[in-house]
């Protein structure tokens, strides 16, 4: 007996997108909307196509700050599933816990919620008894390990086990609800149903052990397309489909600029890459990568700030593909001229000496300051590297232009 | 170390295929002014550095000549090996070849890590210096030194101080900490605001939960007053129907008793109409009756006489007679006119035939023979008249004739001729005669003839005169002379050929004027035989009239004689005295006229008497008949009128009886009527057993009400029915009814007011709460303070970025300055101190950065303060020992041009003592124009730069 679901989490309903300005008013709207969107894009398909139950592993709102209406949109989509005789199991997540002081509003029927302990919903489906396992977090923070209180499946039922965490010894996220993909397996269960990471991954094939990912991109770093999985469990064997759900897509593009001399052919390489990029993807926001810069194109990009370039290429975009944005440009240079040893060499190799505490003490002043660090980010690895990257620009270009010749 | 081991020049300036060979150490070269040292040195820059931009403040040494532009220069460097730097004209900085022994040929980069990244203005602060550059250090402090270290190796000092400058600048424009205007500040404000919003935004979100308790509580309470509602509203409805049967049970219960009392009330059906309609007809039937017999009287009343029969026979009769009575009438008036017309005519035929009285005409012959007989005598009459009258014409006639002739006499008599006259001419013709004959015996007859012919024109010529002029005189007068003419003629001339005495005399007193004498002579016998014409004639005319008289008195006799018979017949006709002649003629037509004029007058006049006749005979009847007299023209319509009245009062007679006759059987029906009537209100009554009219109404009245009592009663019971009241219920009293009703409505509209006010309020709250749920601008707040904090978060890169590049700066050339200065110093303390002999002890650098020369007793000096010598000294003392220091990064050739003029002997041998050291370390080219110095280095290739102009005369 087959039965069917789909796998959703992440929705972020009502998040902003972070990391984005400057962007044209229609591509604002759309981008405002995105998760709202997603959302009904997921609904919609649900309701045309009837699965026996829908799953949404964590995090259906973006935090505390949750809006009224994302929680009346969700509600409606909530009606509407009813409406389409689809129940729904949803267990929250660290962005929408139940500690959390908001208006609570009341959810029809068909949709159960977990609780703040592991406990289990049952359903038949055709006969096909059918167990979810899940759990909702009781507070921001769930930093313990709750795989353990799972139950190891027994009987014939169908077992699906939902759970909001990262795997344990992941670094590049916070740590919730730590797991290992051995405790996971031994719980028996015949699908995972994970959420909180928002790349999608399968994490093992069968038992199918999956993050969905985040329904819609929120920042550029979340690229490619998103969207949920469309599952089928038959026969101790699982089909999975991924089924695209975001509004818009986050990309990378890169642009070969060699033997660019004008502006204008500039431009349309660029177009093309847009076009081909909106034909894949739909609508989107796109990062530019300018490669292969010889000494003419840089000649060329040198008459103009980056910013001009930008706002030239938005323009262009905005005429041509207006459901496309860009959201910034990186030149890649072929080859940065040769640093020859001496105080030249000395000052960049300056930057790379420093450790953690050497940048912070410098840079202090801003990201120290008690009302720009809650707005700067956290100086982590990453925006040091992102700094160190920016300053030995600042400098080659700064230093190495002009040449020997007087 | 670098050693430059040949220069090869192309042409450069002055220098055209100039070959320069240089060793390791020294190398003096020597030349006087204007022989080109200081063209070679810039060679070597350029060509190491590249040819000046056009219109750069440098010279480019481009040969003035043409030809090849640039050169090689030879160079064994420690690191890269012998290779060769070759520089000709391409490009403004000129083209580049750097060539190695194994044949590789590279461009500018190599050249590039050859000088180390040295510019020339980083290599010319340390390595090149002419005695004027040689004080560009400034006031050599720690600043221009560090400056000058740092330059090793970088686009230069100034670009990294600027770099650093700049980025600072920038940072200054993105964010301070205490600043507001900076981007990054602004920005912050900004994002503060949106914070703010977005609590606002919360805070209003916060508001639901309440607001939805609320509407759970409106909804309850209103659910409460729903049923509430419902209650009193059920009770409101039995009161209500209580109400309504509380009076109406009142009336059936009154209408019960009355009809108790009222008990049996017979009554026939429909009986008050049938009465009413019975007595009606019975009424209008005693009508009929009276108005019959008051009909029957007035017919009797109205009847005629009966009418006269005979009476109207006769005016029939007359009435008959109407046609013949017109017919009188319009004979008579015909009649009349025609005698009036006849009359006329009579009078007219009378005046014309100028008679008084026609009366003797009536009887007068008009027959035609009698007529002819006046035609007779009247033509005869004429006859006569008009043969006098001719006869008196004629004598009239003799009479101017006679008359004529008489004037014609007198007057040719008082014309005639003198006495003498009429004899000369009795005598001329003799005279004539023998003129002639004298004449002809003249001239012989020659012409003889002439005169005659002459004489017969001239009669000719009379005669036509006389006709033209009817002068008989003059007639006669030329008949004579054509008769003398014609007898001269006949006689012919007999000439006078012999004249005579007589004839002479004759001639001389005739001769020539035979002519005008002949016309003397002719005159004369016209005169008398005119006056013997008209006697004559005078004796005619006595005679013819005579004749004529007496036939005059023949004519007046005849005349005379047919006027009387004439008289005569005509007397028998009347008329008297003289009738016009016209009229004879017509005399008998007017006579014949008259006579038949009086004729028809006579029988116009018969034909009116007998009209006036009858008409007389009509009209005295019909008078008779009328009674009165009555005026012609109205008699017949009075005779008519007269008819008519009787024939209608026959007629009116016999109507009226006819009618009275109807009047009475209709009278008798409606009697029979009457008493029916009677009998049938009788019945009724007795039906309601009633005496009299008034008790038959009575029990009408009481039926009447029984009946509506009844009908109430069943109306009560319908209305209590439909209302629905309880049939089996004590109905309480109405007052109550009303009490308990009233507080019921009280009830209900507090209860309205109570659910008006809560379904506004849930109103109100359902469409805060709906706004609350769809409205996207804390959605759009968000979103807007992520793009804030995105934008925040790129300037803080920036900055940071900027931040991280300028302690870079600052630690790298920190560090370059902390760890070489003081060794630089070190060693340029020493040199100086070497140089000045000990005059002065050390270089040293102050804590203000600036650096001082300390003398031998302690003094300090700044370093402007010294001779002009001793500090070219001590900047040598710098820069080579700059130069030492960079030994490793820069390991170049040291350019010096003539810096040393200002030495004294001893400084200068020190000097040269200290290049001597060097110049294991470092290949020295000196330029000097001073020959001694040629000559002051040991082992010192001296290369003489020849006189300027001269080309190959580089020496060696």
């Amino acid at each position: 007996m087959t039965i069917r679901f789909i796998h959703a989490a992440d929705l972020h309903l009502g998040s902003p997108f972070k990391g984005f300005a400057g962007l044209p008013g229609k591509m604002a709207e759309t981008v405002r909307e995105s998760t709202f969107t997603a959302f009904r894009n997921l609904i919609g398909h649900a309701s045309r196509t009837r699965p026996d139950f829908l799953l949404i592993a964590g995090d259906v709102y973006d935090g505390e700050d949750r809006s009224l209406r994302a929680q009346e949109q969700f509600r409606q989509g909530m009606e509407m599933l009813r409406g389409a005789g689809i129940p729904v199991f949803v267990s929250h997540g660290n962005h929408d816990h139940l500690a959390g002081s908001w208006v609570r509003f009341s959810l029809p029927d068909n949709v159960r919620v977990f609780g703040p302990e592991v406990e289990k919903a049952e359903l038949t489906i055709r006969g096909t008894t059918v167990t979810i396992h899940g759990f909702s977090y009781p507070e921001r923070h769930v930093t313990e390990p709750v795989i353990g209180r799972y139950p190891p499946a027994g009987g014939d039922a169908v077992e699906i086990g939902m759970l909001h965490g990262s795997i344990r010894g992941d670094e590049a996220h916070d740590v919730y609800a730590p797991f290992t993909k051995d405790e996971l397996l031994e719980k028996g269960y015949d699908y995972w149903a994970l959420g909180h990471i928002h790349k999608r991954q399968l994490l093992h094939e069968q038992p199918p052990i999956v993050y969905p990912g985040s329904l819609q991109g929120l920042h550029r770093k979340e690229s490619g397309a998103k969207g949920f999985y469309d599952v089928a469990i038959g026969r101790g064997k699982a089909s999975l489909e991924f089924i695209p759900a975001g509004a818009l897509v986050f990309g990378q593009a890169e642009v070969e600029c060699a033997g660019i001399r004008h502006a204008d052919e500039w431009l349309e390489r660029c177009m093309d890459r847009i076009r081909a990029f909106r034909k894949a993807n739909g609508p989107g926001l796109l990062d530019l990568r300018l490669s292969g810069i010889d000494e003419g194109a840089e000649g060329m990009f040198n008459d103009a700030p980056e910013s001009e370039w930008l706002e030239f290429i938005r323009e262009a975009a905005m005429r041509d593909c207006p459901d496309v944005g860009i959201h910034r440009i990186t030149w890649e240079r072929a080859a940065a001229p040769a640093v020859p040893g001496g105080l030249f060499r000395d000052v960049l190799d300056e930057l790379v000496s420093w450790d953690a505490d050497g940048w912070k003490s410098r840079l202090t002043d801003l990201y120290g300051h008690r009302q720009a660090y809650r707005f700067t980010g956290r100086l982590d690895e990453e925006s040091i590297r992102e700094i160190r990257e920016e300053a030995d620009r600042l400098l080659t270009e700064g230093l190495m232009k002009g040449g020997r010749a007087e | 170390m670098m050693t430059i081991t040949k220069l090869v020049i192309y042409g450069f300036g002055k220098h055209e295929n100039v070959t320069i060979d240089l060793q390791q150490g020294i190398n003096v070269l020597y030349g006087p002014n204007e022989a080109g040292k200081t063209t070679i040195r810039q060679f070597i820059l350029h060509t190491l550095f590249g040819f000046p931009q056009r219109g750069s403040s440098l010279l480019r040494y481009e040969p003035k000549t043409g030809g090849a532009y640039g050169g090689q220069v030879h160079v064994t460097d420690s690191e890269f090996g012998p290779c060769v730097i070759e520089r000709i004209a391409g490009r403004s900085a000129g083209e580049v070849t750097v060539r190695f022994p194994d044949g590789r040929e590279e461009g500018e980069d190599t050249l590039g890590r050859l000088l180390r990244g040295y510019d020339r203005q980083s290599f010319e602060s340390i390595f090149s210096f002419s005695l004027l550059q040689l004080q560009e250090i400034g006031r050599m402090n720690e600043e221009e030194l560090g400056e000058a270290l740092i330059a090793s190796g970088t686009t230069g000092a100034e670009d990294l101080a600027g770099f650093k400058a700049q980025m600072e600048k920038e940072m200054d424009g993105l964010f301070k900490k205490s600043g507001r205007v900076p981007r990054m500040n602004v920005l912050l404000t900004e994002l503060k605001e949106a914070e703010d919003k977005i609590g606002e935004y919360r805070k209003k979100s916060d508001a639901y939960a309440p607001m939805k308790e609320r509407a759970a509580e409106i909804a309850l309470r209103l659910n409460e007053i729903a049923e509430e509602e419902a209650a009193i509203t059920a009770d409101q409805e039995r009161l209500s129907v209580l109400r309504q049967a509380a009076p109406l049970e009142i009336e059936r219960l009154r209408a019960e008793e009355e009809l108790q009392e009222i008990g049996d009330a017979p009554f026939p059906a429909d009986g008050i109409r049938r009465y009413e309609a019975l007595k009606d007809r019975k009424m209008a039937a005693d009508a009929a009756i009276r108005n019959l017999q008051e009909r029957i009287a007035a017919a009797g009343r109205e009847m005629p006489e009966e009418p006269d029969a005979e009476r109207l026979s006769s005016l029939r009769s007359v009435l008959a007679e109407e046609a013949a009575w017109h017919e009188a009438h319009s004979m008579e008036t015909s009649a009349e006119l025609s005698l009036r017309e006849l009359a006329g005519m009579k009078d007219g035929l009378l005046a014309r035939l100028g008679l008084d009285d026609g009366e003797r005409f009536a009887g007068a012959d008009a027959s035609i023979r009698k007529e002819e007989e006046l035609h007779g005598l009247s033509q005869e009459h004429d006859r006569a008249f008009r043969n006098l009258e001719r006869l008196d014409e004629r004598m009239a006639e003799k009479t101017a004739e006679a008359g004529r002739i008489a004037q014609e006499r007198a007057a040719l008599e008082a014309s005639g001729p003198e006495d003498e006259e009429i004899e000369w001419a009795s005598k001329w013709p003799t005279l004539r005669k023998r003129l002639v004959a004298a004449e002809a015996k003249q001239r012989g007859q020659t012409d003889s003839r002439l005169p005659i012919l002459i004489l017969a024109g001239l009669a000719v010529l009379i005669i036509a005169m006389a006709i033209f002029s009817e002068n008989w005189l003059f007639a006669a007068a030329g008949v004579v002379a054509g008769v003398a003419s014609v007898y001269l003629l006949l006689k012919g001339g007999g000439g006078d050929d012999g004249l005579t005495e007589d004839e002479r005399r004759l001639l001389s007193r005739y001769g020539g004027r035979e002519e005008e004498l002949d016309r003397r002579a002719e005159r004369v016998g016209r005169h008398f035989a005119e006056l013997d014409r008209l006697i004559e004639d005078e004796e005619r005319l006595r005679s013819e009239a005579a004749e004529i008289r007496s036939l005059r008195q023949a004519a007046a006799a005849t005349l005379d004689h047919a006027e009387n018979r004439l008289g005569a017949f005509l007397e028998a006709y009347g008329i008297t005295g003289r009738l016009p002649a016209a009229i004879v003629p017509e005399l008998f037509r007017l006579v014949r006229e008259l006579q038949e004029t009086m004729r028809r007058i006579r029988s116009e006049e018969e034909k009116r008497n007998r009209a006036i006749r009858i008409s007389g005979s009509i009209r005295s009847r019909a008078h008779h008949l009328i009674g009165h007299a009555v005026p012609d023209p109205l008699l017949f319509s009075a005779l008519k009128k007269a008819e008519r009245d009787l024939v209608r009062d026959a007629e009116t007679r016999e109507r009226l009886f006819e009618e009275q006759k109807r009047l009475v059987e209709e009278r008798d029906e409606a009697k029979s009527l009457t008493a029916a009537l009677e009998t049938e209100i009788g019945v009724l009554l007795d039906a309601a057993a009633a005496a009299d009219e008034q008790a038959f109404y009575e029990a009408s009245g009481q039926a009447g009400r029984k009946a509506e009592l009844l009908e109430t009663l069943r109306r009560i019971g319908e209305q209590l029915k439909q209302i629905g009241a309880p049939i089996a219920e004590d109905i309480p009293d109405i007052g109550e009814i009303g009490l308990r009703m009233e507080r019921n409505r009280r009830s209900l509209e507090s209860l309205l007011d109570d659910r008006n006010r809560l379904l506004k309020e849930q109103a109100e709250l359902e469409a805060r709460m709906s706004h609350l749920v769809a409205d996207t601008a804390y959605d759009a707040l968000l979103q807007e303070f992520e793009e804030k904090k995105a934008v925040f978060r790129g300037y803080a890169v920036e900055w940071a970025a900027r931040k991280a590049a300028v302690s870079a700066i600052e630690a790298a050339t920190g560090r370059l300055k902390e760890e070489k200065l003081p060794d630089v110093i070190g060693r340029a303390s020493g040199w100086f101190r070497n140089l000045t002999g000990g005059a002065h002890s050390a270089l040293v650098l102050t804590r203000g950065g600036r650096i001082e020369a300390e003398g031998a007793n302690g003094l300090r000096f700044d370093l402007h303060e010294l001779s002009q010598a001793t500090k070219e000294q001590a900047y040598i003392s710098m820069r080579l020992s700059l130069a030492t220091s960079l030994l490793e990064s820069a390991p170049f050739p040291i350019i010096m041009d003539d810096p040393f003029v200002h030495f004294d002997r001893v400084r200068l041998g020190n000097m040269i003592n200290l290049l001597e050291e060097l110049k294991i370390h470092h290949q020295f080219l000196y330029f000097t124009c001073h020959k001694e110095m040629a000559g002051a280095f040991n082992e010192a290739a001296v290369i003489s730069v020849a006189e300027a102009g001269s080309e190959r005369g580089v020496l060696k």
